[in-house]
């Protein structure tokens, strides 16, 4: 593997010298563009208490793309589907060099407090929240109290 | 136009009297001596200006607006872009006196006699007026032109605009005249600097054709040359709150005329007497493809000093500004630093985000988007503004001109975007004064720096 970019190496120390509260992102020690993530499920959303590991991955053009972000906890919110993948502009063509990995994830929280039925990717979900919120709402505490409580990070 | 006359008045004023020599003196302390504040400009200064010596005064400088410090092709001996007037060791001034009607100019003895000054008016094939100029004692002359002789102090060629350099830097018309003006400025305080058009020739004579504009009364005799020479005194002076005025033609004798309908009409215009041709500080003088800012030495105290200059560069450096894309820290470069490709700071012309070199967000050639605010514009390399006598104040060099990207400060930016220079025969536009690209309507961008949060 080439030279890690100097972007790269100052995101990475800057994340663990000042990280961002509820998000903690480590890489991998065997690929440095590799990082296991948890997110705390923000404050009075439904999923509070809950710890949701994610994966994020930095292709080899990034900063001029965007990185590639999964969840690995299951969780019912409607712009996330069963696979973990995220419908997020700025994963894809809202994408811009002058975000990092901290503001992507800044911006993955802030999706959990704020869910957006009206640009869904997993439609099942999104109808449920549009068609009753309070349900939808208690389903989504449900599945935390059900995955992401208690759950142990992935190896 | 009250404005100008008001002007006038006041000028008049203020410069009457007591305060005249009170002006001069002031004037006398900070043109001699060590000269500690602006000794760059006298690293400069061509080679016949006097040596080290205590009494050297200065009048002023001469900058050719266009050129950052020197020409493109460098500065060689009387070719260079700037020129700084120095007080003579002795008054080579010389002052009109006897007036004479000949038949044929060319034989008479004030024409011939090569150390007699002489203005030769044709007014037919066999009819001419001939003003002989005797020496002035009390007044130093400099004389500007394209020619390379002699008698022309400061060699001016035509100012070809930054964005036009990459081709050949040969302009095959020239549209200056060989001896195009000469200043004439008192050896006393307060040095008073006045412009004529043309200047003497090598055998000390001014011709003016059968085709020159030109007229003949009782007591006066004057003309115009060809493409004449331009003057425009900005009111309030060359400060961030002046503001430009009308340009005026200045005649042989050195009068006031508004401008000609089109530069080479063989008509003159009106004469406008209660206006002089006494150089202010700010002064620009056009001569029909360079012009020049006349900066008097009292005038510069406000330009930066050259360690004042780096003093604001350092300064912003040491913020640390980030290139947001890179993470890397961006260094302004200043006089002598190398080429420092990617710390070399870029602008996002549409919204003065500063960035290094990277290759995100090209859509078209010409426009790219700031990966900040997405924004559309040109992406364009930051130079620095180094001629620092064609600063307006001594602010912090924080803004840049649009398209060319020089960088000055913003009380410099905004003032030469309001001045119209002439360009072509009748028209006027608004120029870097770094680089003489014409601007476009928005004519600068405020720089936003992103600075280091490490």
């Amino acid at each position: 593997m080439a030279g890690l970019p100097r972007r790269i190496i100052k995101e990475t120390q800057r994340l663990q010298a000042d990280p961002v509260p509820g998000i903690s992102a480590i890489p991998d020690e065997a690929n440095a563009r590799h990082f296991k993530v948890e997110v705390a499920g923000p404050v009075k959303s439904p999923y509070e208490g809950g710890t949701f590991h994610l994966e994020l991955f930095l292709p080899e053009e990034y900063p001029m793309s965007a990185p590639k972000v999964r969840f690995m906890t299951r969780i019912y919110h409607p712009n996330i589907d069963k696979l973990g993948r995220i419908c997020l502009d700025i994963l894809k063509d809202k994408w811009s060099p002058a975000l990092q990995i901290r503001t992507v994830l800044l911006s993955i929280q802030a999706l959990l407090s704020a869910p957006n039925p009206d640009d869904p990717l997993d439609t099942n979900v999104a109808e449920a929240w549009k068609k009753d919120e309070e349900s939808a709402i208690e389903e989504a505490r449900q599945f935390t109290r059900q995955h992401a409580m208690g759950n142990k990070p992935q190896q | 136009m009250p404005d100008t006359k008001d002007r006038a008045l006041e000028e008049t004023g203020r410069l009457s009297g007591d305060v005249r020599q009170l002006a001069g003196k002031l004037a006398q302390e900070l043109t001699t001596g060590h000269h500690s504040k602006h000794t760059f400009h006298h690293s400069h200064s061509p080679s016949h200006a006097p040596s080290h010596s205590e009494e050297a005064i200065k009048y002023g400088e001469l900058i050719v607006v266009g050129y950052n410090g020197h020409l493109t092709a460098g500065d060689k001996g009387r070719r260079r872009s700037k020129y700084i007037l120095w007080k003579r060791t002795r008054a080579n001034g010389v002052k009109p006196s006897k007036r004479h009607l000949v038949s044929d100019p060319k034989s008479s003895k004030a024409v011939q006699d090569s150390a007699q000054h002489s203005v030769s008016y044709t007014l037919s094939r066999n009819k001419a007026i001939i003003v002989e100029y005797n020496q002035d004692n009390d007044t130093d002359m400099f004389q500007i032109g394209r020619s390379s002789e002699g008698p022309i102090d400061f060699v001016v060629m035509d100012t070809i605009p930054g964005f036009q350099r990459n081709a050949r830097d040969n302009v095959t018309q020239s549209t200056i005249s060989r001896f195009a003006c000469r200043i004439i400025v008192d050896r006393n305080p307060p040095y008073t600097a006045r412009i004529f058009a043309a200047g003497f020739d090598s055998a000390r004579n001014i011709f003016l054709g059968e085709k020159a504009v030109k007229w003949y009364s009782e007591d006066d005799i004057d003309g115009l040359t060809t493409n004449g020479v331009f003057v425009m005194k900005p009111l309030g002076g060359f400060t961030p709150s002046g503001k430009p005025s009308v340009w005026r033609e200045i005649s042989v004798g050195g009068n006031v005329f508004s401008l000609r309908e089109s530069r080479p009409m063989p008509h003159k215009s009106h004469q406008i007497p209660d206006e002089d041709n006494i150089l202010r500080d700010g002064t620009l003088i056009d001569l029909c493809g360079a012009t020049l800012l006349w900066r008097s030495a009292l005038g510069l105290i406000t330009a930066p000093s050259e360690l004042e200059f780096q003093g604001m560069i350092n300064k912003i450096n040491a913020g640390r500004p980030q290139c947001p894309v890179g993470l890397n820290t961006l260094v302004l470069p200043s006089k002598g630093s190398l080429n420092m490709h990617e710390k070399h700071p870029y602008v996002y012309m549409a919204c003065g985000h500063v960035h290094g070199k990277h290759e995100w967000g090209q859509g078209d050639s010409e426009n790219r988007t700031c990966p900040l605010c997405l924004e559309t514009g040109p992406f364009v390399k930051l130079l620095m503004g180094c001629e620092l006598s064609l600063y307006v104040d001594s602010d912090c060099p924080t803004f840049c001109f649009n398209p060319c990207g020089h960088v000055a400060s913003d009380a410099t930016v905004r003032y030469w975007s309001q001045v119209q220079v002439p360009h072509g025969s009748q028209g006027f536009h608004t120029i870097c004064p770094f680089c003489s690209t014409p601007l476009l309507a928005t004519p600068f961008i405020r720089l936003i720096f992103q600075d280091n949060t490490d």
